[in-house]
């Protein structure tokens, strides 16, 4: 019996070691998703213009990061505007009387310990839908609140579009049409992440509803 | 002499004892098990599990019949390439798409009782059997795409035929080799599982 026992134990712990161990690298667990109101692009988007805001805005750990360093802002708008110009959007350009039809805004959302909320199964999955109040400092702009998330070491990228012919002015807000976002470790060098976040874009970007 | 009665005594009482132990003939078999998975168990994971094993313990009420416990463990794994998946296979009210590597885990727990049929004696150099595990199965399914990860635990009804053969080595111990079909029904919470498993073992007799 004793031999039995030794067998057993050695059996289980072996068994224990061979656990799958899932994703090796952090590129692995990077994910991009996105959630679109299918009325708005179920129609005819020709000509349709969009305009780019001047720079990203930063939050981390729940709030707007003030000192956030903003050398990348430039290339990380110049890809989502690529983008939107690849997707046959057009860049608005300003003229008297003139507005966009779409906004965008560009969140960069970093917590020491925190994560995006993506949790797909009811009650959750809504919450980055709900608006809040207006976001401080945008004036008037859109509506909506901050994306929730959790504690972990993360980093997120959200790209908004805001449906600027639906702004209600008297509430002050622009129901969003579209949400994408990039989610992922904050770790590896800056190049490492430029080239993930790059990688983000195009995936983002080659999903509903523009792969059509 | 009151002392030489007494040992007398115990000593008759340690050979009855033994005696009994002979007689009940149970049966302790350890296996390495690998499952192959099928059906809706195949849809999910596609991979063949080479992480198992199981214990069952075995009571032999007639010579050639055991009736048994058996506790197993079988995790079966696969990681998806990056791919984009719809969010409506989620909800299907919901319009968009996740892009990313989908990593895969399914536990499977069988609790069974277990019945068995040895066609021939024990004296014989090869003795097949068959017989049928009836039970539960606690299955755990996970799905991580990204830092989040899906997982539903339930408890399922379940049965299992097995067939194999024990090849003795000497008079206490054999090794076991059987393949059973385990078939997990359906619960509110994870499809029907259905897998084949090879089981590699030692059967030790007491």
């Amino acid at each position: 019996m004793r031999n039995l026992t030794y067998a057993t134990l050695v059996a289980l712990l072996i068994l224990a070691g061979c656990y799958p161990g899932g994703p090796e690298f952090v590129d692995e667990l990077d994910i991009a998703i996105s959630h679109y109101d299918p009325d708005y692009f179920d129609d005819d988007l020709t000509g349709t213009t969009f305009e780019m805001p001047d720079s990203v805005v930063y939050l981390k750990d729940g709030k707007e990061n003030e000192d956030a360093d903003h050398s990348k802002d430039g290339q990380l708008l110049d890809q989502i505007r690529d983008h939107m110009l690849a997707n046959g959007f057009n860049e608005f350009v300003e003229a008297e009387g003139q507005e966009p039809n779409l906004i965008v805004a560009v969140i960069s959302i970093t917590s020491t310990q925190g994560g995006y909320i993506w949790n797909p199964y009811p009650p959750g999955y809504w919450d980055w839908w709900y608006w809040g109040p207006g976001y401080p400092g945008w004036g008037w702009g859109p509506g909506w609140g901050y994306p929730y998330y959790y504690s972990y070491k993360t980093g997120t990228i959200v790209t908004e579009l805001g449906n600027w012919d639906e702004r209600d002015e008297e509430k002050e807000t622009v129901p969003s049409i579209y949400h994408g976002a990039l989610n992922g470790l904050l770790q590896g060098s800056s190049s490492y992440i430029d080239a993930r976040v790059k990688q983000g874009l195009d995936d983002l970007f080659n999903q509903a509803p523009f792969d059509k | 002499m009151k002392k030489m009665k007494t040992y007398k005594a115990i000593f008759i009482l340690v050979l009855f004892a033994l005696g009994l132990g002979v007689n009940a003939q149970n049966k302790t078999n350890a296996y390495y098990t690998m499952g192959i998975p099928m059906s809706d168990t195949k849809d999910y994971i596609s991979k063949t599990s080479f992480r198992g094993a199981a214990l069952e313990f075995e009571h032999l009420v007639k010579d050639n019949v055991g009736v048994g416990i058996l506790v197993g463990w079988n995790t079966f794994y696969e990681s998806l390439s990056k791919d984009t998946y719809p969010l409506s296979n989620i909800n299907e009210t919901v319009n968009g798409a996740i892009t990313g590597k989908q990593y895969r885990y399914l536990n499977m727990v069988p609790m069974l009782a277990t019945g068995k049929y040895y066609f021939t004696d024990e004296d014989q150099p090869i003795r097949p059997f068959a017989g049928l595990g009836v039970g539960t199965y606690y299955i755990e399914q996970k799905t991580d795409m990204g830092l989040y990860s899906d997982r539903e635990k339930s408890w399922h009804f379940g049965l299992a035929p097995k067939a194999g053969v024990l090849i003795p080595l000497n008079y206490a111990v054999s090794v076991s080799v059987a393949i059973d079909y385990n078939i997990a029904f359906k619960t509110s919470k994870i499809d029907q599982q259905n897998w084949l498993g090879i089981n590699v073992g030692f059967s030790w007799d007491y």
